[in-house]
Formats: structure tokens, sequence, C-alpha cells
């Protein structure tokens, strides 16, 4: 075949030119540390990349949840815990108070000191976040669930939100497992006992310890399921930590450059370049008409 | 001395075929690097009747090419115009659909991510306001997608009415040029003749060929005819009153074809697909995905309850049809102002119930794009991939197009191409030639003169 000098410069600039395109594509991806940045240089790549940045994203999301729940069921337990207190110290002052030995003014003091407890047990059940929303009252949470007389306003709706891909939990404790509903009126019985002593009413006093018997069996019931909500929410929440490792692993895999790769492409795209642009020299040289 | 008087003729005979190799060489030399120019050579003949009035003569000088060359040139000039073109289009549409700020499938997530954060405590102003302002970026987004979708298809079109008139002023420099080929056979004009029939196949594609008359004839795919000989028609863009883009139309006279479908090479056809098909298909699926979204989630919104109770409202204000959706994409205005009319809550329930929002978080993985058979963000993330996948395929077309174009080109040099070397010996050895010539040009007119003198 029959070559010419300028076809040869020619295919030597051309290789030349190659050869730099591919260098600045190896600096692009070793200084970026990506070797996908578009749907166009990996169209699987990028888009599998998408995926795991977009569940990274959810799974983050969901972590904003958890922890907003965590906060939620803590002041909940919290607050159980104020009432489940209160509600063994009522069952000790109702013993008190029904001994035979102590007279009205006795029990009328023990009934002052009810009166108090139960209004600590009312604020305690009436907690709220710091959004303003009431941790016990089920899903009417914008209104304050227990009234003066300990009566619930609220609903049995348990708010359940999604901590895991296709996982969902319920993460609450509605104010309705403080009522007859799951087997006393709690708060309602805390003021029986309160009135009992200060009516000075033995009959009353003992109607008021039974029921303290089955409430404190209540609260702590109630404050179980809080504590498992929590250590589930604890688990889910681990297992949400390792599920972001390996979506960052995935993204990583799918889009990053590995530097081992990106370094040696480099140098041997320099050394493509050096020796084009060498063949070039050489090319022209031998071409250019002799003097 | 008659026989003396014929070898000065035959000398100056000589002496002339040798400067014009002469001539031939340096003109050869001096277009060394003029793009399309075939190397000429003159042919020396010898004359019969040597030695007494023999000699040697020479024709004009003649180009070195190979028609067949030229015409796989031309037909690999289209493919790479259409290869190129359509390339670089899908990178600028790629460009415009990907955006430069967050992607839409991650705007998708966000908006479900940050409803997921709420529904854990429903009446928190902030994350409600949180929610609202994602799912604002994502109207926004799609919104600004729809115009830049819009704005490089409208580039497309300026690109092919550029390109018409390219086309144009070629097809009407090839005819002229057939017509001076016509009044006189010069290698320079057929080498322009080429050159422009290949610039003009890389721009609407078709095939030329060289009619026994020596005309070239280009015609385009379909069949419409470009040139005829002497007569070019021309490519005109005219805008379609229903599309508002430009449909392309061979004008010959008062005759006019359309022609927009059946272009099939050259960049022109490149930019009209990357305009009609990878560009529309792209608006298209945008207006479909906002669509989705709207529908979908208007139907879980407007079912549920804002911390008011009240349910019926929409999230985005309720499109008209799935045509230009991407564009019309609005949240609407009573929930926008107010983030405490996001619905949340069931229909009936208190308002930190957070039923409507898990329904709306569900709708994440539920199938309501494409006709069903994606999720919002699958679909999103198919929008821009379906482009990439394009401008992948095209670059690979494009490289292909290229390395068969160099390799004709590299075929082309070997056959047409100038080598200095080459000219240089042939310089040399005309030089020489001519250098004798004039010897013996000197000598038989010594002769001449000693006979003349000695008489």
């Amino acid at each position: 075949m029959r070559i010419t000098g300028s076809h040869l410069i020619d295919l030597a600039t051309t290789a030349t030119s190659r050869a730099q395109e591919r260098v600045a594509d190896a600096a692009g991806v070793l200084s970026s540390g990506k070797r996908v940045e578009l749907a166009s240089q990996d169209p699987t790549a990028w888009a599998a990349g998408r995926r795991a940045a977009d569940r990274a994203a959810l799974s983050s999301a969901r972590g904003d949840a958890i922890d907003a729940t965590r906060t939620r069921l803590s002041e909940t337990d919290r607050a159980l815990g104020t009432i489940g207190g209160i509600v063994e110290t009522a069952r000790s002052l109702a013993i008190q108070g029904a001994n035979d030995t102590l007279d009205a003014t006795a029990r009328a003091a023990l009934g002052n000191q009810m009166q108090q407890l139960f209004r600590e047990a009312l604020g305690a059940a009436n907690t709220q976040t710091s959004d303003g929303e009431y941790v016990l009252a089920g899903s009417r949470s914008d209104v304050a669930p227990f009234d003066a007389a300990g009566a619930y306003a609220g609903d049995a709706g348990v708010r359940t939100v999604e901590t895991a891909e296709g996982v969902t939990q319920s993460l609450s404790v509605p104010g309705s497992a403080l009522t007859a509903a799951a087997g006393v009126d709690v708060l309602p019985a805390l003021s029986a006992l309160a009135t009992a002593l200060s009516t000075n009413n033995p009959a009353g006093i003992q109607a008021a310890l039974a029921s303290l018997d089955t409430a404190g069996k209540q609260v702590s019931r109630a404050r179980g399921d809080g504590g498992s909500s929590l250590a589930a929410l604890d688990s889910v929440d681990q297992a949400r930590s390792g599920f972001e490792v390996q979506l960052a692993k995935q993204l990583q895999a799918a889009v990053d450059a590995d530097p081992i790769a990106a370094a040696s492409e480099f140098a041997r795209s320099s050394q493509v370049l050096e020796g084009a642009q060498s063949v070039a020299v050489r090319v022209i040289s031998l071409v250019r008409p002799r003097q | 001395m008659s026989d003396l008087l014929s070898l000065l003729g035959l000398g100056s005979a000589g002496l002339l075929a040798q400067r014009s190799g002469v001539a031939v060489a340096t003109n050869n030399a001096a277009n060394v690097n003029t793009v399309g120019y075939s190397r000429q050579r003159v042919d020396l003949h010898a004359e019969i009747g040597a030695p007494e009035v023999g000699g040697v003569s020479t024709g004009n000088p003649h180009r070195i090419a190979d028609d067949l060359l030229a015409n796989r040139e031309r037909d690999a000039a289209g493919d790479l115009g259409l290869s190129k073109a359509v390339s670089q289009s899908l990178l600028d549409l790629e460009q415009s659909v990907a955006g430069t700020g967050p992607t839409l499938d991650q705007q998708i997530a966000n908006v479900f991510g940050r409803l997921n954060t709420a529904s854990a405590t429903p009446l928190d102003d902030n994350l409600r306001s949180a929610a609202l302002t994602a799912a604002r970026d994502l109207v926004s987004g799609i919104n600004q997608r729809a115009a830049a979708t819009q704005a490089i298809r409208s580039e497309f079109d300026a690109r092919v009415r550029d390109a018409a008139k390219t086309a144009t002023g070629l097809a009407a420099d090839l005819a002229k040029t057939n017509d001076a080929l016509q009044a006189k056979d010069d290698p320079v004009l057929r080498d322009r003749r080429d050159q422009d029939a290949k610039q003009l196949a890389a721009i609407v594609g078709g095939s030329a060929r060289i009619d026994p008359d020596g005309q070239m004839r280009f015609v385009l795919e379909g069949g419409a005819v470009l040139v005829d000989g002497t007569r070019a028609a021309q490519v005109q863009a005219t805008t379609d009153p229903t599309t508002h883009f430009a449909k392309v139309e061979i004008v010959d006279g008062t005759a006019r074809r359309d022609v927009t479908g059946n272009l099939q090479r050259g960049e022109m056809a490149g930019y009209l697909q990357a305009r009609d098909q990878d560009g529309a298909q792209a608006a298209n699926s945008l207006d479909q995905l906002a669509s989705d979204l709207a529908t979908s989630v208007n139907a879980i919104h407007s079912a549920n309850a804002g911390t008011d109770g009240v349910t019926g409202r929409n999230l985005f204000t309720p499109l008209a049809g799935v045509a230009g959706a991407a564009a019309a994409l609005r949240l609407d205005p009573t929930v926008a102002a107010d983030p405490r009319k996001l619905a949340l809550a069931g229909p009936g329930a208190g308002a930190g119930d957070n039923a409507g929002a898990r329904a709306l978080v569900a709708l994440k993985d539920s199938r309501i794009a494409a006709g069903g058979t994606r999720t919002l963000g699958d679909a999103a993330i198919d929008l821009v991939q379906v482009i990439g996948t394009g401008a992948a395929r095209a670059k690979d077309d494009s490289a292909r197009d290229t390395a068969l174009t160099d390799s004709l080109a590299t075929l082309r040099n070997s056959v047409s191409g100038v080598d200095l070397d080459e000219e240089l010996a042939n310089l040399s050895r005309f030089q020489h030639a001519s250098e004798a010539m004039t010897k013996f040009v000197s000598t038989v007119d010594s002769l001449l003169g000693s006979i003349i003198n000695g008489l």
C-alpha cells in the first residue's frame, strides 16, 4: 500500500490526539474518584448507583423517623414509669389507709397525699413531647388525653412507622392501655382512693386497693410494650446502619473508580501518549523535506 | 539541414514535456495540504517515427482518483454524520434531562423519605414543612426538566434549520461545479465536486452517482433529487404549524416534497432523530411521570386528612391530561401555604394519626408509573437511563463510523494523496530531463549555426 508522508503525519497526529483524550479521561477518573458520573458512561452501573443512593436516602430518612419515635417512646416510658411508681405508692397508702387503727384525720392526711399523687399521675399521663404532642393520646395527640378527673379522651390509635424496607412497626402506647378497656381506669382508681381516704371510707379504700392491683399490672404491661418497642427500634436501627454500609458499598462498586485500576490506567495512558508523541516527532522528522 | 530542424522541433517538444512534468510535480507539492486534492500525473507518450521525427508528447495532466472509493467515502460520511449528530445530541439531551442539581429519582426519594420521617411525629410542623419543601423541590425539578427538554429540542430544531441552509449552499455549489465541468474537464473541479458531494452526504445522507455525460446526480433516501447535473433543488426547513418544529422539504421550482421522514443518514437525520424520537420520548416520559405522580398522590392525599380533620384536598393541582403535565405540575396552593393541611392522618382519625402519611409513603414501592409497570423512582431513573443508553450506543456507532472513515481516508490517501518525497523525486527526474533537453537543443542549435555559417 502506498503511504504518503502527509498521511503518516495525519496518522501520528490522530494517534497523539486520541492518546491525549485517553489521558484526560484517566486523569478525570483518578482526580474525581468517579468512574461513572453520567448515565451515558455506563447506563447499567449508573442506574444501579442511583437505586443504591435512593435506597440509602430513604434509609437515612427512616433513621430520622426512628430517632423521633425513640424520643417519643422514651417520653412514654418515663410517663408510665412515673404512673407505675405512683400506683405502687398508692397501693401502700391504700394498705396503710385500710388499717382499722387509723382515724379519720390520719386518713384525711393520706387522702391529701393521694390527691397530690393523683395530680402528679395526671400530669405524667398528659406528658407532651417537645413539639407539643401528647404521648399517651393515641391518634388524638393534639389534645390532652386525660381530663381533670382522669377520664380518657384519647383513642386506641397506635402509631405505625416504616422502619426498614418493607417493614412497619407499631411504635406507640396509647392511653387506652390505662383505661377499663385494658383492665381498670387507672387514674380514676387513684382518684377514687384519694376520695375514699379523704372521706374516711374503708370500704372505698378496699375497693380502690383491688383496682390498684390491676392498675399496677396494666401499667407494667403498657410499659413493657413500650420497652419492647424501644428494644425493637434499637435492633432495627442497628440493622439499618449495616444496611446503609451495604448500600454504600453497592454505590461504590457501581460508580466509584477503583483507585489502583484508575492509577494504572493513568500510567498506561500516559505511556501511550509519550509513545505517540515520540512517534509523531520521528514521523515529522522523517517526512520533512531534506535540504 | 531539414533533419536538424526536425531534431530541434523534437528537442523543443521534449523540453515542453519535461517542463510540464516539473509543473505537475510542483503543483502536487504545493497542494500537499489541500483537503480533497487528488494528486495529478502527466503521462509522456513517445512519438512515432523516431529517430528522425519522433520525440515525446504530453496530454493534459490527469488526476489519480478512484470513483468507487469516493462513493464509499460519501456513504461513510453520511453514516458518520448521523452517528456524530445523534451522539452529540443525546449527550446534550442527557444533560438537559439529568439536570445539574439533585436527580429526579433523588428528589422523589427525598419526598417519600421526608413523609416517612413526618409519619413518626405527624404533628411536628417542621417535619411537615420539610416534606412540603421536598415536594416543592420535586415539582420545581420536573418543571425545570420539562423546560430544558423543550429548549434542547428547539436547539435540535435550530440545528436542522442550519443544516438545511448549508445543504442548499452545497447543492448549489455542486450544480455549479457540474456546469463548470461541462465547459472544461479540470481535475481540480472534479476534486471540488467530490468534496462538495461528500460534505452534502455528511449533512443529508443520500447517494451520488456520475452519469455517462460526466454530470453528478445527487439523490436523497426516498428518491428526492437534490442535484441533477446543473440543476440544484433547495433544502428548506419550514415550520410545521402543528408541531412548531421544522419539516424538511426539497423545493425544486414550484414543486415541494416533504422528506422529513425519509432522511436516514447524515447529521440532519441525526438532529431529527434527537428532536422527534429521543427528545419527544424524553418529554413524553417526563409528562407521564408528572401525571402518574400527581394522579396517584392526589388520590391518596384527598382521601386523608390534615390536622384539621378535613379530607378532599389535593397535594398537586389536578392536571388537564398527560400532555404538558411536566410543565404544568404545581403544588396545590392551599396545602403549600399551610403544612398542617398536608394529609398525614387517616379520614376520621385524630390529628396525630399517620395513616395518610403511611399510605403516601407506600406509593414509593407501588408500580404506579409507566402504565403500572414501574415505581415512580424507577421511572425517573429509566428516563435518564434510556437516554444514556442511546448516547452510549451512538458514541460506539460514531467510533465505528470514524474508524471506517479513517480507513477509507487511508485508502484514498494511498491512491490520491500527495507524497512530497515522490514529488521531489519526480521534480528531480523532470528537471534532469529538462536540463538534458536544453543541452540537446543547444547542441542542435550549435550544429545548425555551424552549417549556416559554413554555407
